[in-house]
């Protein structure tokens, strides 16, 4: 079985850097067209870049799309797992 | 978005206020299908969502402290809704189908390709005889029964054809390739060229020539008769025994031809050079008048090559209703004495001779002796060049 369905990580997926896919999320944080903020099971993951859209959002996948900057995750959680 | 979505119909809503992320995600929770969600500034999301959905986010919206409101309903039933109150619309877009499809039955322009020598306008008219002509239903026309058709009309021809581009149809048809009635009509094969018979094949007929003669142009080689039967002679040869009938004779006749031809060059030639300027006249001809649009000013050059281009603007069904644009343009040129010296002369003399010979030459030959030699030209300053060229070639025509 696979780690992420395993341990219920959540899995990026990047075509170039016009599209991303992530999987195994808990819903959107925050959203403008410049920044992405996802809730995923160990913290949130940050999509930064220009007119960004959600093409697709459902309980299994939030499919994203515009021109991605970068894609981080987040501050708090890599806090946390250092303190660990 | 899905196909079943188109169907069903959707609806594209905004999302205004505070918390719109937390009713997208009820949402979602809910098992909603949410899809294209944007935002220019984080305020306002635009998002599509179904139309069962779209009360669920108005509520789920409410409850998170912003409004949901319909921007737009799209998908099928959406769109029958509107159709129902433009019966009239409605009407003129099946009209308009329906008569895209009666006048696509018909054929509305013929065109001929021809592949031999045919006169287009002949082969128009027997095609509109057989049925293909514009106007005709597209589904009365049978192609195989158009070939029969126009192959019993015309006997040379070697294959006809319907081509179906639209409502356009292109008829093509093919002349038989071959032997024509005369080609194939019995003679006798005779000397194109004087020469000495080199070789001779005779494939049908009778030979009148043997190899080493010499022959002149036009003289027999080749009769076109042809013996059915022969005897032996009281000698033990093979002769005749029957009236000939004519045939068309074949056969390889090869002779040696020799040819002649001269070529002169000066040793001073004049020669007229571009100097790259140029005047440019343009004039507007309207029905016969013309109408100078630029140039034509200035002195003309001493020595100039004229240039005219014609292009029609107009052309109206008399001949005299013209409107034509007439381009002309002079080319400066200079002249410059160009001296060749006697070997340069002497060469390019050999090339005219050469030249001058070359038309004369049939297609295939092969050279056994070629040589040049001066001759006297009367004049000193001009190098006169003659060529001698001897070839052995098939000189059998009829």
């Amino acid at each position: 079985m696979s780690q992420d369905a395993l341990l219920d990580l959540p899995k990026v997926v990047m075509t170039g850097r016009f599209w991303a896919g992530i999987e195994n999320h808990r819903g959107i944080v925050e959203y403008s067209a410049d920044k992405i903020r996802i809730a995923v099971n160990s913290g949130e993951i940050g999509i930064h870049g220009r007119n960004l859209t959600i093409e697709r959002f459902n309980r299994d996948e939030i499919a994203i799309e515009g021109l991605i900057f970068s894609v981080d995750f987040g501050v708090p959680y890599l806090e946390e797992e250092v303190s660990q | 978005m899905k196909m079943k979505d188109l169907f069903k119909g959707y609806v594209w809503i905004c999302l205004e206020g505070q918390n719109q992320q937390k009713a997208v995600n009820m949402a979602m929770a809910r098992g909603m299908a949410v899809w294209d969600v944007s935002s220019r500034d984080g305020a306002r999301w635009e998002l599509k969502t179904t139309v069962e959905g779209f009360k669920a986010m108005a509520r789920l919206a409410r409850r998170s402290g912003c409004r949901a409101r319909v921007l737009r309903k799209e998908g099928m039933p959406f769109l029958l809704r509107r159709l129902r109150r433009r019966k009239a619309f409605v009407a003129g877009a099946v009209i308009f189908c329906a008569g895209l499809f009666v006048l696509s039955r018909f054929v509305w322009s013929v065109d001929v390709k021809i592949s031999g020598d045919y006169d287009p306008g002949l082969i128009l008219r027997a095609a509109e005889r057989y049925g293909v002509y514009p106007g005709c239903l597209r589904t009365s026309l049978n192609a195989g029964r158009f070939q029969e058709s126009m192959l019993a009309a015309f006997p040379d021809m070697s294959w006809a054809g319907l081509h179906f581009q639209g409502t356009h149809i292109l008829v093509e048809v093919v002349e038989k390739i071959g032997e024509s009635p005369d080609q194939a009509a019995p003679g006798d094969m005779v000397a194109g060229e004087a020469g000495v018979i080199q070789e001779i094949l005779v494939l049908k007929g009778v030979g009148r020539v043997r190899e080493g003669d010499r022959v002149a142009a036009g003289q027999v080689l080749i009769e076109g008769l042809f013996y059915p039967k022969y005897k032996w002679s009281p000698e033990g040869r093979l002769i005749p025994d029957s009236e000939p009938s004519r045939v068309q004779s074949q056969g390889i006749v090869r002779a040696l031809v020799t040819r002649e031809s001269y070529g002169e060059c000066p040793l001073e030639e004049v020669e007229m050079i571009e100097t790259g300027k140029e005047k440019v006249e343009r004039i507007l001809v309207v029905f016969n008048r013309p109408i100078r649009l630029t140039g034509g000013g200035g002195p003309d050059f001493e020595f100039a090559r004229r240039v005219s281009e014609r292009k029609i603007v107009f052309k109206g069904r008399n001949p005299e209703q013209i409107i034509e644009l007439n381009t002309v343009i002079q080319k400066e040129q200079e002249r410059v004495i160009r001296s060749r010296g006697l070997d340069g002369a002497y060469e390019e003399a050999q090339a005219r001779a050469f030249a001058n010979m070359e038309a004369r030459l049939p297609d295939e030959y092969q050279v056994t002796e070629k040589y040049y030699s001066m001759e006297p030209s009367g004049d000193e300053g001009i190098i006169k060049v003659q060529l001698t060229l001897v070839t052995v070639e098939d000189i059998g025509t009829r």
